[in-house]
């Protein structure tokens, strides 16, 4: 089972991720509901003295997992994985610049049909394609931007999700005939290192918990530079940040095209786990299932995706009864969410308080971190 | 003391914006000189804030021209047709931004989940330049970057008196540190001209003070200040020069004295409502000193030694 | 006379989509939302409607097409409370909640009801019995050929709509709809009950889907649960391409994608004719967001 490596505590921005600042005053615990989702009150002090201590913990769980798992938990623990990247991807999309993206499996498709042509066409070996993945998902969301980004929220939405069809009927009517049609393309290679093909399971989990660790890393980076300062402008009054200097547009288009060449990135590993892939990967129902897995999880914050890919990915994995009505809880899930914690289980501390803050000013300084006070 | 013509600075030229059926704004023209505090008055529903909108790039013009130095930043939309020839929109507010003129809003438009600090950091956007590279990469030059803006913005704050306030969300700030905040964070962005709409409207009297010093302060600084308000007392004492629309049009400018005594400002004020400007309906009983520009103010009932 | 074939079929098809485009139309009208669950309704109406003509019949319909008719009734009036149940759980909970949690739970109760539909009906695909009286057709001179069916299926799509648009323009109620839809607080302020509005509102638009969903199962003879999905999406774009909020325009809008789309098909290629929709929307959207007849829907400043 995966958790955070980095990214514990609020996992969001806080004052303290503004470099140069000292920590705020006090974390005062609040009075929302929430108190039964927070960590023990030790665990949060740890978390903030040394939040190093608890990263280089759960880095160590995540490197010991899958030791002692048979090959079909280490692939539930694989998807799991793949599914908390795809989520931080979409994040930087809806949690960061706020936008609403319900297309987002389309940039997994198309780098992963990327990496399987080039692968299967060209003989380029498959960690190879990796570049070519991302630039490809990065074009294509360049284009799908540009037009659109003016759209109010939800026909951006509407919007998305034409264009994950478009991208799902383009790659099963098998445009220009390299796509395989309906039955996808099959025979993809497996990554090979150093010489040595990746066939087992838990070489791709070691493989994909170092993009995770990377992935995770640069999320970070983002979300404490000048450009994350300016998506957190842009969310919180569009207009006022325009007056300031920011370039919304473009600052936007950024989110969207980091956004979805993550995804590529995440699709080519996911071609050379699997070696078969088909245009369902561009299915609505995978882009509802992401953008679930960051908003129910958490909008914003990293801990929060790894609670959403969980409950998303890993527990239907688990309990299979589950499957069949899948798309049922799902559904429960979502409406009951919305009307009892919009903001996801374990949000940024930011997005919690534009959730629940409106009109009410709480005490001087920031009242409850999401668990643990930031870190 | 020399008569030095002062620079224009930013000018408007036949300045007209029309929604729909509606003329907001007609034919105003007027010029804005370097270096000076100019206010901008008129009762309710005038124009003021609109103009303020053609200025910073909210709204494009239907008609006329702005010219900040000598460049054009407002001018009527290219139709479609107009767009296949080429031509080009006028620039857009963040443009506008970085060009120099900076602004705050009639309502304040704090970002209002960020702390203190972090709205002024926002202002510096413009000056700075770390792109997705910089954040992803951190090089030197962005860490470097990063540091001077923090030290910047704590500049900032201590200039404008909130440091103590530093952490504290923009939310839940009280008013008046709220106003000046704005004001911290459009001086961020290092304006040569800086827009104000308002600034004190809500403030009681001592605050309303401090602001007067504020502003002084910033234009001794170097900063055109073009003001809108209507609180009279303010004006008349900040204000070197004024321009006063009424339903979208100029009626008069001049200095405060001119502007006082001028039959046409009089009657649009005093044919609107009395909240409009009761400093103006109060000043008409007992005509009070008026500083000149640049020179002492001789305290009036109730003010401060300034 | 292949031309004028297609005309014709594109209207029937077009005559399906602006039922259901009525549903999304009036919903986004009075609430600013799209009703995801829309589709999914009219899903269930196709459901619904084999369940009662299979109780009513066994195989054939011996009672002809007069079965059609209180079958349709029972359909409309079970979809219209389904629709209002919808509302008042998952919608009116986050009326002030801002764009994004009504979005999902839109979603959320799509999914619900999809998933309700595939396990209580099972995954594959349901036919429907063969409705005597509305096989075959006429053959009209050139060769073009008008099915019974099509006639039938249209005729009752015009008449909803005609009902409808005299509901909305000829009485208080729908007066007060129209109202909402330009201006709830003042419909408020002018003692229009909003919420009782709201709930009609949403007794209509479904149940004229759920109708929809009945007739379309007719038309076509089977169905799956993805019905709702795809047709749904289709009949948004119809909403959107009328201008979504006004009633003519989802009628318009319907008619316009069932005639471009079957052409589309007959001319370019069948399979293209979906990706030729979407884009379509993409395009509209983008170019000229207010529709044919509507308002807009960009965010200018």
């Amino acid at each position: 089972m995966k958790s955070a490596r980095k990214g514990t505590g609020g996992g969001g921005r806080s004052p303290q991720d503004t470099p140069g600042l000292e920590r705020p005053k006090s974390a005062r615990p609040g009075s929302s509901p929430a108190q039964l989702m927070r960590p023990p009150a030790w665990l949060a002090e740890l978390a903030r003295r040394r939040p190093w201590l608890i990263q280089l913990a759960l880095l160590a769980l995540a490197l010991l997992i899958p030791l002692p798992l048979n090959d079909y938990y280490r692939t539930v623990a694989w998807r799991t994985g793949l599914y908390v990247m795809l989520g931080l991807s979409l994040n930087v999309i809806v949690g960061y610049a706020g936008l609403f993206q319900l297309g987002h499996a389309a940039f997994f498709a198309l780098g992963a049909y990327t990496a399987g042509i080039l692968n299967l066409r060209l003989g380029v070996p498959l960690l190879a394609t990796l570049p070519a993945s991302i630039v490809v998902a990065a074009f294509f969301g360049y284009l799908l931007t540009r037009p659109i980004l003016h759209l109010r929220g939800d026909y951006l939405a509407i919007v998305t999700i034409a264009f994950g069809e478009v991208t799902r009927l383009a790659l099963v009517n098998n445009i220009f005939g390299i796509t395989g049609g309906a039955n996808g393309l099959s025979g993809i290679d497996r990554p090979r290192l150093l010489g040595i093909e990746l066939r087992a399971p838990i070489y791709h989990y070691y493989l994909m918990l170092l993009f995770l660790v990377v992935t995770i890393v640069a999320m970070r980076r983002l979300e404490r530079s000048r450009l994350g300062r300016a998506w957190n402008c842009v969310r919180e009054d569009e207009e006022a940040a325009a007056a300031m200097g920011i370039d919304t547009t473009r600052v936007k288009m950024q989110a969207f095209v980091i956004g979805s060449a993550w995804a590529g990135l995440a699709g080519a590993l996911y071609a050379g786990k699997l070696t078969v892939i088909s245009p369902d990967l561009a299915k609505f129902m995978e882009s509802v299932v992401l953008f679930c897995i960051v908003v129910l999880g958490g909008t914003g914050s990293i801990p929060g995706i790894f609670v959403g890919a969980v409950g998303m990915v890993t527990l239907p994995e688990l309990f299979r009864p589950l499957r069949d009505w899948r798309d049922a809880w799902l559904g429960v899930a979502m409406v009951v969410m919305m009307i009892a914690r919009p903001e996801g289980v374990w949000p940024s501390h930011r997005v919690k308080m534009e959730m629940r803050g409106e009109g009410e000013a709480r005490g001087a300084a920031p009242a409850e971190g999401g668990a643990g006070g930031g870190a | 003391m020399t008569a030095e013509a002062p620079k224009a600075l930013l000018e408007l030229r036949g300045v007209t914006k029309r929604f729909g059926g509606l003329t907001a704004v007609e034919a105003v023209d007027f010029v804005v000189r370097s270096g000076e505090i100019l206010g901008l008055i008129g009762p309710n529903g005038a124009g003021k804030t609109t103009l303020f909108n053609l200025i910073t790039g909210f709204y494009a013009p239907t008609a006329g021209e702005i010219r900040l130095r000598d460049e054009a930043i407002a001018f009527p939309s290219p139709g479609f047709a107009g767009r296949l020839l080429g031509r080009t929109r006028a620039p857009e507010p963040h443009r506008i931004a970085a060009l120099g003129i900076a602004r705050t809003f009639q309502t304040i438009r704090l970002f209002k989940n960020l702390i203190a600090l972090e709205n002024v950091m926002s202002g510096l956007h413009p000056r700075t330049k770390a792109g997705v590279c910089g954040a992803l990469f951190r090089p030197r030059s962005q860490r470097d970057e990063e540091a001077r803006t923090v030290q910047r913005a704590n500049e900032l704050l201590a200039r404008i008196g909130l440091s103590a306030i530093r952490d504290d969300l923009a939310k839940n700030l009280p008013y008046g540190h709220q106003r000046r905040l704005e004001i911290a964070r459009a001086l961020a962005t290092q304006p040569t001209l800086l827009a104000l709409d308002e600034p004190a409207a809500g403030l009681n009297e001592q605050e309303t003070d401090e602001l007067v010093i504020l502003i002084r302060g910033i234009r001794d600084e170097g900063i055109t200040i073009l003001l809108i308000e209507h609180d009279m007392r303010l004006v008349m004492r900040v204000c070197e020069r004024i321009v006063v629309l009424d339903h979208g049009k100029k009626i008069a400018e001049g200095t405060p004295a001119e502007v006082r005594r001028d039959p046409a400002v009089i009657e649009a004020y005093l044919g609107a409502e009395e909240e409009a400007a009761p400093g103006l309906s109060r000043r008409a009983e007992t005509p009070p000193a008026v500083p000149p520009p640049g020179g002492q103010e001789v305290p009036g009932p109730g003010a401060k030694e300034v | 006379m292949q031309l004028l074939q297609q005309f014709v079929n594109g209207i029937t098809i077009g005559s399906f989509y602006a039922l259901v485009a009525l549903g999304y139309t009036m919903v986004y009208g009075v609430l600013k939302l799209i009703n995801f669950a829309h589709g999914d309704l009219f899903m269930w109406g196709a459901y619904l409607g084999l369940s009662a003509l299979t109780l009513l019949t066994a195989g054939t319909l011996a009672g002809g097409i007069w079965m059609i008719v209180p079958v349709g009734a029972f359909v409309f009036i079970c979809i219209a409370l389904a629709g209002v149940l919808v509302e008042r759980v998952a919608y009116r909970p986050l009326r002030s909640a801002g764009r994004l949690p009504p979005l999902i739970s839109a979603l959320g109760a799509a999914f619900i009801l999809q998933s309700l539909a595939r396990n209580l009906y099972g995954a594959s695909w349901r036919t429907y019995p063969q409705v005597t009286g509305l096989t075959g057709g006429i053959t009209l001179a050139g060769g073009l050929r008008i099915g019974f069916m099509q006639i039938f299926v249209v005729a009752i799509a015009c008449v909803l709509m005609g009902a409808l648009w005299l509901f909305v323009h000829r009485t208080r109620v729908g007066t007060a709809m129209r109202a909402v839809s330009t201006d709830p607080v003042a419909a408020r302020l002018m003692g229009i009950n909003v919420d009782r509005i709201i709930a009609i509102v949403f007794l209509i638009g479904p149940g004229l889907g759920g109708v929809a969903g009945l007739i379309v199962a007719l038309y076509y003879g089977s169905f799956d649960f993805t019905l709702g999905w795809t047709f749904g999406l289709k009949a948004f774009i119809a909403a959107i391409l009328g201008g979504i909020g006004n009633i003519p325009g989802a009628m318009l809008g319907g008619m316009l994608l069932g005639v471009v789309e079957t052409l589309a098909s007959g001319y370019v290629s069948p399979q293209w004719k979906d990706v030729i929709a979407y884009a379509a929307l993409i395009v509209i959207l983008i170019a000229r967001p207010t529709g044919l007849l509507g308002e807009r829907v960009g965010a200018k400043v």
